[in-house]
């Protein structure tokens, strides 16, 4: 079975009067413990494919069927239930909650998992020493570099087991250093995880860590 | 965590915060501070009409009394008013039964005439204070002397008010020839001597007082035509009022409050004023609050994206939104009252409020009731959550993905 299947999506947006597509008909298969990159310009959609498989808007026409859960038919809850359970989430602008240190944010997403407070204390020991970030562990983001933040917000992703991370140009806000150790990181974690992981970016260097790159020109797939 | 992420939020834009809550302590604080203040003027209003004759309670024969019985008291007479006295004696929260008459009659001064209306109450007790700032308690006080002294065991003393001592020419010591209208329209007549002048502004020409022992032949009736009852304390008015309605029930009762028109109308111009600058507090604590909260959801786009994406509910997003505004509501609410009553330290530690009324100066303390105070907050802190609620569902209703690209 197929971790991703996206069938005949389109996506449009309407900017005034005017109804701009952003995805056209994109037929699409990944599967499990795959990882994978779309690549492209800005406006290619890259971003658009990315929030339509992590659940975060729903395609104007078409499916995306996730680990077999053809998710454009869930109710918003169900659908944040499904964030939380099914998806890590990883963005380029790290996107921390800048009120909770590092241990509560990779704690938050666990939170609502029901997850007993023993298990949550392991798992986030777990995952900060997994990104090395011990010392750390009581800062808050606002505290950090750039490249901290960002394996916060890596062992927020992965602290859930999710099947499918999804990193949307996780390297751009990075110099090319840290770049290569944020990359380091998830690959590494997605051996020992199995996750199924999608990239969206324009950095080169993340294109070395995949075996297949999506290439999107103006909606499109223009080669696999 | 949702409460922890709500106050963290509140604590991190400092100034705004600040300057929301400031409006509710403001609001709250001065709010508490004139309610307090009416309330002791009314308490003070309220207490001396009570002293000055109408006491807690009065009893008539009929309710007519009530706006006749003075012109013609004969009319009311109560019959039996030594048994009803005692058995007003028995009750445990009436502390003076005090029986009495009032009629008009001529009074005739050294080359004047004029009518007044006379009001005669057992010697002991009546007494005048002997100052403006004196108070009496427990028994009839109209007013204070400001010539004279109270009366003696003399039953042939009259106390009359500085406005028809003047008119009448009279002063202490000269004697005043009262005379009444009996019953069937015979005229008598009995000599006063003027022991006492009070300070009686408008009423002091109309008023004069003798001694109860001394009435009966005035109007040729032993018994009184009503009792003023005082009680321990004034919030047993109620209470008593209900008793002695079902122990009486041929008897007219009064409350003070039924009796005291202008006290009710001044005390309800004061609640109108009060119930507008309440609103007023409350649209402006509605308007911040939202404002805030607007303000808030708007700036933190990216950041409630980001927690709808990794699984937070629209419900707890409006949740945490929601408490946000309600912690700001209890901050300003609670801090509202502290000011108040830190307010109201100050105040009286320098003196009062200094309030003239009728040529004289007094200074009003003010003592915040707790009431007043959860009176206060109450409606400011569910506002103050009422004003988030918009700004609370339109966060929990964004797009995911349109917040997060912010």
């Amino acid at each position: 079975m197929n971790s991703i299947h996206i069938e005949n999506v389109s996506k449009n947006y309407t900017l005034g009067k005017v109804e701009v597509p952003a995805l056209k008909n994109i037929n699409l298969s990944v599967k499990h413990g795959e990882i994978i990159c779309i690549m492209g310009p800005s406006g290619s959609g890259k971003s658009t494919l990315l929030n339509l498989i992590g659940a975060l808007d729903t395609p104007t026409n078409g499916e995306v069927h996730i680990n077999g859960e053809n998710i454009s038919t869930l109710t918003d809850r169900a659908l944040s239930k499904f964030r939380n359970r099914t998806l890590g989430f990883i963005f380029q602008s790290f996107n921390l909650i800048p009120v909770l240190s590092v241990s509560e944010n990779i704690e938050y997403p666990l939170l609502i998992q029901d997850i007993s407070t023993s298990e949550r204390r392991d798992r986030v020991k777990e995952y900060i020493d997994a990104v090395g970030l011990t010392p750390y562990s009581s800062r808050y983001p606002d505290e950090l570099s750039g490249g901290q933040r960002q394996r916060v917000a890596i062992a927020r992703a992965l602290a859930t087991h999710p099947s499918i991370i999804i990193a949307d140009e996780p390297t751009a806000n990075l110099d090319h250093k840290t770049g290569k150790e944020v990359m380091d990181l998830i690959s590494s974690m997605n051996k020992k995880s199995g996750s199924t992981v999608i990239f969206a970016t324009h950095d080169p260097i993340v294109s070395n860590y995949t075996k297949k790159i999506i290439r999107l020109k103006d909606g499109e797939i223009s080669e696999i | 965590m949702i409460i922890k992420i709500a106050v963290k939020n509140i604590l991190r834009n400092k100034r705004r915060t600040i300057l929301t809550s400031l409006a509710m302590i403001l609001g709250i604080a001065s709010l508490l501070i004139f309610t307090s203040f009416i309330s002791e003027q009314m308490k003070g209003f309220r207490e001396g009409i009570i002293r000055e004759g109408l006491g807690h309670i009065q009893i008539a024969s009929d309710e007519a009394f009530y706006s006749k019985g003075k012109f013609d008291p004969s009319a009311f007479i109560i019959e039996n008013s030594d048994s009803i006295e005692s058995k007003l004696q028995s009750n445990d929260n009436i502390i003076n039964v005090i029986p009495s008459i009032g009629f008009s009659a001529m009074a005739a001064g050294k080359d004047k005439t004029i009518t007044l209306l006379i009001k005669a109450y057992p010697l002991d007790k009546i007494h005048f204070a002997n100052n403006h700032n004196e108070t009496v308690n427990g028994q009839i006080s109209p007013s204070f002397l400001i010539d004279g002294k109270n009366f003696s065991s003399k039953t042939d003393e009259i106390i009359i008010g500085d406005l028809a001592a003047k008119i009448l020419g009279i002063k202490c010591g000269d004697v005043l020839t009262i005379m009444s209208i009996l019953p069937g329209g015979a005229l008598n007549a009995s000599d006063f001597t003027v022991c006492g002048i009070y300070k009686g502004g408008d009423s002091g020409k109309i008023y004069a007082y003798i001694p109860y022992e001394s009435s009966g032949k005035l109007i040729d009736s032993k018994n009184p035509s009503s009792f003023t009852l005082f009680l321990s304390s004034e919030n047993q008015t109620e209470k008593t009022f209900q008793t002695l309605k079902k122990s009486f029930p041929d008897l007219s009762i009064k409350p003070w409050n039924e009796l005291a028109d202008f006290y009710t109308q001044v005390n309800g111009m004061y609640n109108a004023f009060l119930k507008v600058i309440s609103a007023i507090m409350i649209l402006v604590t509605v308007f911040v609050v939202m404002n805030t909260m607007t303000m808030s959801v708007f700036e933190r786009m990216r950041e409630i994206g980001t927690m709808r994406a990794v699984g937070t509910s629209r419900k707890t997003i409006f949740s945490m939104l929601s408490i946000e505004g309600f912690c700001l509501g209890i901050f300003g609410s609670f801090t509202g009252i502290f000011f108040g009553y830190l307010l109201s330290f100050a105040i009286n530690g320098l003196g009062g409020i200094p309030f003239s009324y009728d040529g004289f100066d007094y200074h009003i303390m003010i003592f915040p009731a707790f009431s007043d105070a959860i009176e206060a907050a109450l409606p400011v802190l569910f506002v103050s959550l009422a004003g988030t609620l918009p700004a609370a569902y339109k966060g929990s209703r964004l797009s995911v993905a349109e917040t997060l690209r912010y």
